[in-house]
């Protein structure tokens, strides 16, 4: 499947599985960018499927930072994340 | 001296990045069981239009077949109704609102996991509703609502045989207090009563099945949907959930409905429930409940589907206070003994997730996970 047919959360999940690793961040503003939703409220619902992902063990972060206010808000923790071995394997599965 | 400082500067922002981790996983654990009981209490509101519908066909009319028959030919003119009334909501207002429309055609089209909710809804909604309609409409409004709490049980079980999910000793002894929190609801004595004296026995056995399916039904749902969460959003897992519905009990059930009791039973009924302006009201309040699959399956993903169905399932409490107050039924001192089990197991439950649910909710085999940031 062509990635612009996919379901913007699908497509979350399909750009760390190209990318192999990065942190929440860039994904958010690579969906944002490629979707065409620019909005604040956009940053925060992709935020929070990376968020959904890691705690369904589809992510799994690997290194993490304190967000200093120039990405999401002061204090907020930043993730780096990768993709589990299920994760893997259920994208693979899908596409 | 300065090399000292530096390190305890590092070592200062390594703890204080360490509790916001902490407190950001607390707050994932207690959000998934905030969005849990919303889902409860949007539950319960849905309940009192889902009885009151059931007040508006006149079964001494002619057009009703006797007995069961008119039963269900009535489940499936309700459920078309109920189900038109759906998809313009959770289309026009939730998916206009969160501006996620453009998104359901790519959801339906993904076949690979629209194909899953499919399944799911076939599952849910004509086994799983018919069933509860069976039960409200044969048995009882009360009785439904306590068979259907057993949904979480049966999500908690599948969840763990088919997907791995984490089922800790302590989360299966909180699902099996709302267990039994159910089961005293139930009112055992009562039930077997009813069966064994009941005048219409086919009828009213017919309605426990029903109940019994619906909870079943209602668990599996709860495991797919939580399998589907990982790659849709939960306003599209909602979304497909509406509109397969209203596509199955209009493609499906329908032409089954008019093949076993003709064409002019199933549109008189028709005629006589849907000219009622109440009926659609009653419709539209009870697809405001419908709203309670937002709580639902916002929960899963960030405590999974055993536990969330079960903190769900509680909504026979503000189920069973609203036919209190607003129908006159009575509430028996079981019904009081039940629910307070049930909200000490949902406690219970939430008081060692923090531990249990820390590193995701499900069981990996990936050895690196724990490591980074333990």
């Amino acid at each position: 499947m062509r990635d612009e047919d996919l379901t913007m959360k699908t497509r979350l999940v399909k750009l760390l599985y190209d990318k192999g690793e990065a942190w929440d961040y860039e994904l958010v503003e690579e969906i944002k960018r490629v979707s065409g939703k620019n909005t604040e409220y956009w940053t925060w619902v992709i935020r929070y499927w990376v968020m959904e992902l890691e705690n369904s063990n589809i992510f799994k972060s690997i290194e993490a930072d304190i967000d200093d206010g120039s990405h999401f808000a002061k204090d907020k923790v930043l993730y780096k994340v990768k993709m589990t071995k299920l994760g893997k394997e259920r994208i693979e599965s899908l596409l | 001296m300065e090399q000292s400082t530096a390190n305890g500067s590092a070592a200062a922002s390594n703890s204080k990045l360490a509790q916001l981790i902490e407190k950001e996983k607390k707050s994932k654990i207690k959000w998934g069981y905030l969005w849990a009981i919303i889902g409860a209490i949007m539950w319960g509101t849905m309940y009192l239009p889902g009885v009151a519908v059931w007040k508006i066909p006149d079964f001494t009319d002619p057009v009703f077949p006797k007995g069961t028959a008119g039963i269900l030919a009535t489940v499936v003119v309700i459920a078309i109704g109920s189900g038109v009334v759906k998809s313009i909501i959770t289309l026009g207002f939730w998916d206009l609102g969160e501006s996620k429309l453009s998104d359901v055609p790519k959801a339906i089209k993904h076949w690979k996991i629209s194909r899953v909710m499919l399944f799911t809804t076939l599952l849910a909604s004509p086994l799983g509703v018919g069933g509860y309609q069976l039960a409200t409409g044969l048995v009882g409004g009360s009785f439904a609502a306590a068979s259907s709490l057993l949904a979480g049980a049966f999500a908690g079980i599948g969840a763990t045989l088919l997907f791995k999910e984490k089922m800790s000793k302590k989360a299966a002894i909180g699902i099996t207090a709302i267990i039994i929190g159910g089961i005293f609801i139930f009112n055992p004595a009562g039930l077997i009563n009813d069966i064994n004296s009941s005048g219409g026995g086919i009828a009213s056995i017919l309605g426990y099945i029903g109940g019994f399916f619906a909870a079943l039904t209602w668990g599996l749902e709860g495991v797919f949907v939580s399998r589907v969460s990982d790659f849709y959003d939960y306003a599209m897992s909602m979304t497909l959930r509406a509109v397969f519905d209203l596509f199955l009990w209009v493609f499906f059930c329908l032409p089954l409905a008019l093949l076993a009791f003709g064409t002019d039973t199933i549109f008189g009924i028709m005629a006589h429930i849907y000219v009622h302006p109440a009926f659609w009201l009653w419709e539209v309040l009870y697809v405001c409940g419908f709203s309670a699959y937002v709580g639902m399956y916002r929960s899963f993903p960030l405590i999974g589907s055993g536990r969330g169905m079960s903190v769900s399932s509680l909504y026979v409490i503000p189920g069973f206070l609203s036919l209190y107050f607003f129908m006159g039924e009575a509430i028996g001192w079981w019904i009081i003994l039940g629910t307070v089990i049930a909200i000490a197991g949902t406690l219970y439950m939430y008081s060692e997730s923090g531990e249990s649910l820390a590193d995701g909710t499900r069981v990996v085999e990936d050895d690196e996970l724990t490591t980074a940031l333990a």
